[in-house]
């Protein structure tokens, strides 16, 4: 499901095992709460968005071509961390998650190659439970993948039914107030 | 004569004779007055007084207009009056209306839900484990739900004090614990399962010693549930049970004797009366009677019969019967669960009442691993038995100098929880079976002892483990430090170097009285040529030498404790006769205190691992079900701390090793960020590209070289390159001129020509070099490009961090700043001070002279699960360019053959896009 407006806030990368499934990834990427790590100031700030040399080297942007004074100040968040869903989910292609500012950043993808079209899944992610019953808000998601547990994390993880019959990814970023 | 208006009293005339009498009169109408008025008023006041409270709001409440009311509030209040009730009538209705602000127990909601306040709630879970039943019927609300919930009505409704939030705390705290993700396995964390089996008196009777309870709970007592246990009476055993009063004695509600439970899956239910202490269980087959056991096969007893005890409450609210909670649990099924390391290694499901009631009484060998992988845990328990007689226990002295232990097969594997008397000594043992090819790194233990006893002086603990088949000894004292310097004795009685290793000793919590005193043997290293099987683990309490000493639990319980807080005792080996026994100094042990909680199961409040030699951080974290993640940050880059990989380390490597089977999922090393501003890529490992070094053997220049300018061949206008570092009798270094008319640096690149002439002084030309560029930089140029980095490491974001030190944490900060110098200022200061330089410009000359353009304050934050936030500012000093600026950057991942890639929600502008498809780069 791919949203035209939405700049590329992160990239995953997934290393593959020889069955060619999934095995564990890395992923880099920005929180886009902050700074000019929101989408909008790097509209305003960049032309471009994200910049991956054939050598494969991850060149994110937040700022291109711009005079600044003296005086200014620029800043961001960002993060960087390997990636494995097996210890949070059976399902997802990725489930990581990261504490900033009091908050817990959650991101769970899912993709059809991996779960099939056939139907609906039911999944759970089961986050560590030291962050059981906090509140959270969803602060993205795909139109085809719908939480079932609203409100707080339930110590039993998330209940949630993705939809990739048509859609080929779904995707889910919760803010949990910690 | 005149009278007053009321009681006629004379009043006598001016300069008047012959009132006397009328005085007289006076007084005495006086006195009947008075005696009258406090006769009336006796029993009036306060009740039906005509000054009453209720008199005066009633009067009030008449005459009062809400006008007057509200002005009453305000003098009353001294603040608005907006929100407030408009007359008695409505502030009536407002305290009915909001009572649970106002004392009361509950409210009752629109749907007829009821809703406690907080001190209801807890005490509901204090209770009975239960909460608001309602609202747990339709499958909503959870107590973590519930505590959320009134957390927020608290906020959105005031109404809380202190106590209020003590408790919602408290409330929280049993949430969490009664609430886990995996909440099978966690079933068994809310049981009071402190029961085991030991021998009562030979074969024939099986106690199961004196269980913990408490006052008021419900608790259901069940029987192991499989039936082929008893191959002679499959389905007959006895459970039996009767409670025992704090001072020792018996009480028997049911009357009559022991509980019997007669069959197997039968389940009593019972509420533990006021006094009672523990229940004592015991469980017993019917052969008993008879004197004759049917257990031929003690080991086959062991396995398959088991007396529970467990809160009635938590199988009721989950629904299920004992024999669903064995099935999905096997925690006691010794073969699978004390050989599944992830019973314990699975943070999330321990939580503390699994520390105070399922671990209670572990004493645990952890093999090579102390947090995971596939060593074999092998906890071992002892009886409690209070009423053990001082002779005849059934573990004595020579049983265990014999080398002739009492069934020790019975004793593997058991969990079991320990007393020692008052003047004991020698008191108990156990065995334990160790694979000889598995022997253990790690073997730690301890014990709590009263304050009150061990604050009487000086006491010994002595504890031996033996290698029961061998004869040899392991030997641990825990020796008077005073006297014998600390010494704790690790060794064999044959002096046989056996292995080496480490003490550490450290009372690690206190709790209603007691120490605990916990004592780690660590980094052991064992020599081949021993012979290991089994240990004895047996304990001697001095009388001699502490002669009130109690000894509570043997309760080693975590894995997870923090060796790096406890003391460390040298290990040297005993004497010959390896038997030699000194005072303990207990009680300055127990002074080194720290919270059991921020010790036992670390892991899971502290999920990160810290360490730094100095040159290097080492951060690691939980990462897979089979790994670890470990990332490494190099300290002593050009601009300070810089990446340098990112690894995975397999889980089963002992948690304080962070390299150990390790293997690089990235490298990292051209991680660290330069922006792209003015003329190209600085800081991080960039320095402004390029200055050149020109190469000519012996090239003649020396430092006070430094500073003079040259003009190439370029033309019309030569180009002008300072010599800024002389590299050595072979190479120098020049930097063109900053052609830029603001801060926005531009030097002059590419040496046109063979020929350098330089400008001023002697004209001398500088031929046959060679020209390759470099970064104007220290590490290529020796020209500092940015200022000292200050570089520190705060541990939990308050601690910093030592060297060679070990941390447990929540996360780690690694804190950098640096600022980077104005390329074309730092030639121009060669430029300024040419001749007189006797070196190249160094570091401290650079910090001092150099113009800064920018300053650089990044904070890495390492937290759990392998998790990195980089926070990073730039605060410029100079109006710049910025070319680029993305602040964080990552070199290839794994492989390019095995490596797919996905951005999320991002759209495919182009066939070579990386977007929310995994697919390959550049497919």
């Amino acid at each position: 499901m791919i949203d035209p407006h939405k700049w590329t806030d992160r990239v995953v990368q997934m290393k593959l095992k020889a069955d060619s499934s999934l095995d564990y990834g890395w992923v880099l990427g920005y929180n886009e709460d902050y700074a000019m790590g929101k989408q909008t100031s790097r509209e305003i700030n960049s032309p471009k968005v994200w910049t991956i040399y054939n050598t494969r080297k991850n060149y994110p942007l937040l700022m291109n071509d711009k005079h600044i004074p003296a005086g200014t100040v620029l800043h961001a968040i960002s993060y960087r961390q390997p990636v494995h869903h097996d210890l949070w989910s059976d399902n997802a292609t990725a489930v990581y998650f990261h504490e900033i500012a009091g908050y817990l950043y959650v991101y769970i993808d899912y993709h059809q190659s991996l779960i099939g079209s056939s139907n609906v899944l039911r999944d759970r992610v089961s986050l560590p439970p030291q962050y059981s019953g906090l509140s959270f808000a969803i602060a993205d998601s795909t139109s085809n993948i719908t939480l079932k547990t609203d409100e707080y994390i339930p110590s039993g993880g998330l209940i949630l039914d993705v939809d990739c019959t048509v859609d080929h990814y779904a995707h889910l970023r919760l803010k949990v107030k910690l | 004569m005149a009278k007053t208006a009321n009681y006629n009293l004379e009043k006598p005339v001016n300069q008047s004779s012959g009132w006397g009498d009328a005085v007289n009169q006076n007084f005495d109408t006086i006195d009947n007055k008075l005696k009258e008025n406090a006769d009336g008023l006796a029993g009036k006041a306060p009740s039906d007084h005509g000054h009453t409270t209720a008199a005066i709001i009633s009067a009030l409440a008449n005459s009062l207009s809400s006008g007057d009311f509200e002005a009453l509030l305000l003098k009353i209040l001294g603040s608005s009056t907006d929100n407030m009730p408009k007359s008695l009538a409505d502030l009536k209705a407002h305290i009915a209306g909001t009572a649970d602000k106002h004392g009361s127990d509950k409210i009752d909601y629109n749907d007829g839900a009821t809703v406690r306040t907080v001190q209801a709630a807890l005490r509901a879970l204090e209770d009975d484990g239960s909460v608001d039943t309602a609202k747990i019927a339709d499958g909503s609300v959870t107590q973590a739900k519930l505590a959320t919930e009134l957390l927020t009505y608290i906020q959105e409704n005031g109404g809380a004090n202190s106590e209020d939030v003590e408790l919602l705390m408290g409330l929280f705290k049993a949430s969490s614990n009664l609430y886990n993700p995996n909440d099978h396995d966690e079933l068994y964390n809310k049981y009071y399962n402190t029961s085991s089996l030991a021998l009562l008196t030979g074969l024939s009777g099986r106690t199961t010693g004196n269980i913990p309870v408490t006052e008021g709970v419900t608790y259901a007592l069940w029987i192991n549930p499989k039936s082929e246990g008893d191959t002679n009476n499959a389905l007959k055993f006895y459970g039996s049970s009767y409670f025992v009063a704090h001072d020792g004695s018996s009480i028997i509600p049911w009357g009559d004797g022991d509980l019997i439970l007669t069959d197997i899956n039968k389940t009593a239910i019972f509420t533990v009366p006021v006094g009672a202490k523990y229940i004592h269980t015991f469980v017993s087959d019917p052969g008993e009677d008879t004197g004759t056991s049917y257990f031929t096969d003690m080991d086959d007893f062991r396995n398959r019969i088991m007396l529970e005890l467990g809160s009635k409450t938590t199988f009721v609210e989950f629904g299920l019967t004992p024999v669903d909670m064995y099935t999905k649990s096997e925690v006691y099924n010794k073969s699978e669960v004390y050989n599944k390391s992830e019973v314990y290694t699975k943070d999330e499901t321990l939580g503390e009442e699994f520390i105070d009631n399922v671990l209670g009484g572990l004493f645990i060998l952890a093999p090579n691993n102390l947090n995971k992988g596939e060593g074999t845990l092998t906890p071992s328990l002892f009886p409690y038995r209070d009423d053990y007689p001082i002779t005849g226990a059934i573990f004595n002295e020579s049983a265990v100098l014999n080398d002739t232990p009492i069934y020790p097969d019975e004793y593997e594997y058991m969990r079991r929880i320990t007393s020692a008397r008052t003047n004991a000594q020698n008191t108990k043992s156990t065995t334990i079976n160790i694979d000889n090819d598995n022997k253990p790194s790690i073997i730690s233990y301890g014990f709590w002892v009263r304050d009150s006893d061990i604050s009487n002086g000086e006491g010994s603990f002595l504890y031996w483990i033996y290698s029961v088949e061998v004869l040899s000894a392991l030997y641990v004292n825990l020796y008077d430090s005073t006297l014998e310097v600390g010494k704790t004795t690790i060794g064999t009685f044959s002096k046989d170097s056996t292995f080496s290793g480490s003490t550490k000793i450290k009372c690690i919590a206190k709790r209603d009285g007691f120490s605990y005193i916990a004592i780690t043997w660590h980094d052991i290293v064992w020599d081949e040529s021993f012979e290991l099987s089994s240990f004895l683990f047996y304990e001697i309490i001095n009388a001699s030498s502490l002669a009130s000493l109690s000894v509570g639990k043997i309760d080693r319980v975590g894995l997870n404790f923090s060796l790096e807080n406890e003391i460390e005792y040298s290990v040297v080996y005993p004497d010959e006769d390896g038997k030699k026994q000194f005072p303990a100094n207990i009680s300055s042990i127990k002074n080194e205190v720290d919270d059991i909680s921020d010790n036992l199961f670390a892991e899971s409040k502290n999920p990160v691992i810290a360490y730094t030699n100095g040159n290097s951080v080492y951060v690691r974290s939980k990462f897979s079900k089979d790994y670890d993640s470990v990332i490494t940050m190099g300290l002593n880059g050009t601009v300070g701390a810089k990446f340098m990989s990112e690894m995975l380390i397999p889980s089963s490597v002992k948690w304080e090793n962070l390299n150990s089977g390790a293997f690089s999922i990235k490298a990292s090393g051209d991680d660290d960020y330069p922006t792209n501003m003015n003329q190209g890529y600085i800081g991080g490992n960039h320095g402004l590209s390029y200055v050149y070094k020109l190469t000519k053997i012996n090239h003649g220049f020396d430092f006070g070289d430094i500073g003079t300018v040259w003009n190439d061949s370029t033309t019309p206008t030569a180009k002008e390159f300072a010599i800024v570092s002389i590299i050595d009798s072979d190479n120098i270094v020049v930097a063109g001129k900053d052609t830029s008319v603001t801060d926005e640096w531009l030097l002059q690149q590419t040496i046109e020509g063979t020929t350098l002439t330089e400008i001023g002084g002697s004209s001398r030309t500088f031929t046959g070099w060679v020209s390759t560029g470099i970064y104007f930089m220290s590490t290529q140029a020796l020209f500092p490009h940015v200022s000292t980095p200050k570089t520190k490491i705060l541990i939990d974001g308050k601690t910093i961090a030592e060297e060679n030190k070990l941390y447990r944490c929540s996360h780690v900060d690694i804190i950098n700043e640096y600022d980077i110098f104005h390329p074309g200022k730092m030639r121009q200061y060669a430029i300024d001070n040419v001749g007189t330089f006797t070196s190249n410009i160094t570091q401290e000359e650079a910090d001092i002279n150099i113009a800064r353009q920018s300053r650089h304050n990044t904070t890495f934050r390492c937290g759990g699960y392998g998790s990195m936030i980089v926070d990073y500012s730039m605060e410029f000093n100079m109006a710049a360019h910025i070319s680029i600026c993305g602040f964080i950057q990552a070199s290839a991942f794994a492989s390019s053959s095995t490596v797919r890639a996905y951005a999320p929600r991002a759209a495919v502008n182009d066939n070579n896009s990386i977007d929310c498809r995994i697919r390959n780069f550049f497919d």
